[in-house]
């Protein structure tokens, strides 16, 4: 599975929504839900499903999910 | 597996099927088979369930905190429906504590109050004395409401994430913690429960129980893990203010309370005690066992054996801890074990939902938790040396501290309240934000405070009248229009100092130039509540009518987030003046009839900058 699909089924089961598409353009404004407090929550389960772990720095640069669909594979090789 | 089970619970849902989607939620927690990160998932679905009136809610529990506990708040829902508990979760804006305890009307069964180290800590010059009593001052109000709204209380207790600059050795910060935090759980009110957050986090290790990106992120400063663990200790209290702790601990035989099997090796054969370690590491279970049976355990066997062989041991062996007098029932059969812990339960005449299994046998553990799922089954580890710790993490007989000498406080307590004394603690609102001596401060946005407003512009939520995400360039295109009013706010109290909080851009109106437009006006959430946003006002009013503007267009386009700020305008006096395209309000208030608004904020001297 790619990352960006391993990274929808974080997403869906984060903000509850079964069919969540998201694409590397998509924005916390894009995701009814996606306030600070479950930005938090998907950061963290990010870091579980790809066992890797971000920085402070890493995850308040955020923009969208293609940067941190890239921070993912960076941090995995 | 665990996204596998929670998709499966949703599924379940959205056919309609929510009863059997909870009972399967409740397995797998009771399975231990979702892990930390995934708690607040089944904290969420129980709290949507109870909020389409699809499971009856039983206990309600107020969390307030000195730092966000929305995650600790959802755990601990998770924890309560592992037992069968519907939680319905009450919470207050973060640091809002006194606030929310007043304005609160419909008694929670249970209030938790969690501390954090931000006032304590505060710059200043106040003594290690005057911090550690004006924190106490602080938690007696809040203690004081919770005994008025007759809710029970759950007091969480001061922790260190680290030792500060001072360092181990000879730094402040440690004892000023330790010494808060003992202060707090001596002036406890009786019958409160409560948690020794420093034994807790000191017993996880500190390293792992915190994590200090959360508490930059959103004022939350536990780690998963952690929150799991307080979230435990929590739930341990809930229980125990409400159904009680758990009453009966069933106990196995062989391999449980001694190595080896009795009807093999005899009642002598068997280890226990002596110089053998694993003997020794069964005896500390016993003693451990015996220790709460003295507390008012009751414990009671449940073994497959037959009944003579399974009593032996504890009339011949000599090194045993427990004897049969220890017993209030003693089942050794070889019926399936649910079986007989219901003959024990009917024995006993006491509830499923209070027993407690302990068993080395997995295939046993599994037998009961399916068939008798309101008895909590202990995860038995393999090394009897860690039996003690399995037994002990469970917080199974955890119970509200409530000693003679607590009987005694509990009568002073209600002689002290009959002679209103505490009443006076019981304070008003009006009073409380008195006490705070707020300072706030209002300057124009400078290059040095750009950084901090476009922080705040790109992630404020909930005190949002617009929510436009505006870039740097077009804030700086704001600051830059002639006749804009640009407002930094910055607010201090006796604790300490927030720093800059607030944020307003005014531009004028774009065809009635005596008219200023508020494009952005928003407020951290710390300051929600303190009667801040009257103080804005009365600063973006006065600085309006220096420019020659004779009337303020206030908007407000509603978010997911923004209902604290709804009917705001209007409580400020502003009129409704119909709809905005795109889904907002717009309101106006005449600066003529604007007389100033009430604060509890006072005007800080001038600053160098303002």
């Amino acid at each position: 599975m790619s990352t960006l699909a391993r990274l929808q089924e974080v997403f869906r089961d984060v903000f509850d929504e079964d069919d969540l598409t998201i694409t590397t353009e998509t924005t916390a404004d894009d995701v009814d839900d996606w306030d600070s407090l479950l930005h938090v929550t998907l950061v963290v389960n990010v870091e579980a499903a790809f066992g890797v772990k971000f920085t402070s720095l890493e995850v308040a640069g955020l923009k969208n999910v293609g940067q941190l669909m890239t921070l993912v594979e960076e941090k995995q090789t | 597996m665990c996204a596998v089970v929670l998709r499966e619970a949703k599924r379940l849902r959205r056919e309609g099927k929510t009863a059997e989607a909870l009972s399967l939620l409740r397995r797998v927690l009771a399975d231990g088979e979702l892990p930390p990160p995934k708690l607040d998932a089944a904290g969420r679905f129980v709290q949507k369930a109870i909020a389409a009136d699809q499971l009856e809610s039983r206990v309600r529990v107020l969390v307030l905190g000195q730092a966000t506990t929305s995650y600790l708040s959802l755990v601990l829902a998770a924890l309560g429906w592992r037992e069968g508990v519907a939680i319905e979760l009450h919470e207050g804006d973060y640091d809002n504590v006194i606030q929310e305890l007043l304005v609160t009307t419909e008694p929670p069964d249970v209030v938790v109050l969690l501390p954090w180290t931000q006032r304590l800590l505060a710059s200043g010059e106040r003594s290690s004395d005057e911090r550690i009593a004006d924190e106490l001052a602080f938690w007696r109000q809040a203690w004081a409401r919770v005994v008025a709204l007759g809710s029970r209380l759950i007091q969480v207790g001061y922790d260190w994430v680290g030792p500060g600059s001072g360092g181990y050795a000879s730094g402040d910060v440690l004892p000023l913690i330790r010494d808060a935090d003992q202060a707090l759980r001596a002036a406890l009110p009786p019958g409160a429960f409560w948690v020794d957050l420093r034994a807790l986090a000191g017993h996880h290790g500190r390293r792992s129980f915190y994590d200090a990106r959360g508490y930059h992120w959103t004022k939350q400063p536990f780690s998963v893990e952690g929150l799991a663990w307080l979230a435990a200790h929590l739930w341990a209290g809930v229980r125990a203010l409400t159904t009680g702790p758990k009453k009966v601990l069933v106990l196995d035989l062989d391999n449980t309370l001694w190595g080896g099997v009795v009807g093999e090796e005899g009642p002598e054969g068997v280890r226990v005690g002596g110089q053998d370690p694993e003997g020794a590491a069964y005896l500390a279970f016993q003693r451990h066992a015996k220790a709460l049976s003295e507390r008012g355990v009751v414990l009671a066997v449940c073994s497959k054996n037959n009944l003579a062989d399974g009593r032996e041991p504890f009339v011949v062996n000599p090194d045993m801890a427990l004897a049969l007098s220890d017993f209030g029932a003693f089942e050794a059969s070889w019926d399936p074990k649910s079986v007989a812990i219901a003959r024990i339960a009917s024995t006993l005449r006491l509830g499923l939902d209070s027993f407690v299994f302990f068993d080395d046998n997995p295939v046993e553990r599994a037998e009961v938790r399916a068939a008798l799922p309101e008895v909590a089954v202990v995860d038995v580890p393999p090394d009897p040396a860690d039996y003690v710790r399995a037994l002990e993490e469970g917080l199974y007989f955890e119970a509200a501290r409530f000693h003679e000498a607590d009987r005694q406080r509990a009568r002073q307590y209600q002689a002290e309240a009959q002679r209103r004394e505490v009443h006076h603690e019981a304070i008003s609102l009006d009073d409380y934000l008195t006490s705070l001596e707020m300072r706030g401060r209002a300057s124009e946005i400078d290059e040095e405070s750009l950084p901090r407003v476009i922080q705040l512009v790109g992630k404020t939520n909930q005190f949002n009248l617009t929510t436009r995400r505006h870039s740097e360039g077009e804030v700086r295109r704001i600051l830059t229009t002639e006749r804009s009013v640009h407002v930094a706010l910055r607010l201090e109290d006796r604790f300490g100092d927030y720093g800059l909080i607030g944020v307003v851009l005014g531009v004028p109106h774009a065809s009635e130039p005596r008219v200023l437009r508020l494009d952005t006006w928003l407020m951290s959430c710390r300051a929600i509540g303190r009667t801040v946003e009257d103080f804005t006002l009365d600063c973006i009013a006065h600085r309006a009518r220096e420019l020659g503007y004779a009337e303020l267009e206030g908007e407000f386009f509603p978010t997911a987030k923004n209902a604290p700020v709804q009917d705001l305008f209007g409580r400020l006096g502003f009129r409704s003046e119909g709809d905005l395209d795109g889904g907002g309000l717009r309101f106006r208030l005449g600066l003529d009839e604007f007389t100033g608004a009430t604060t509890f904020v006072q005007l800080a001297p001038l600053s160098p900058q303002a």
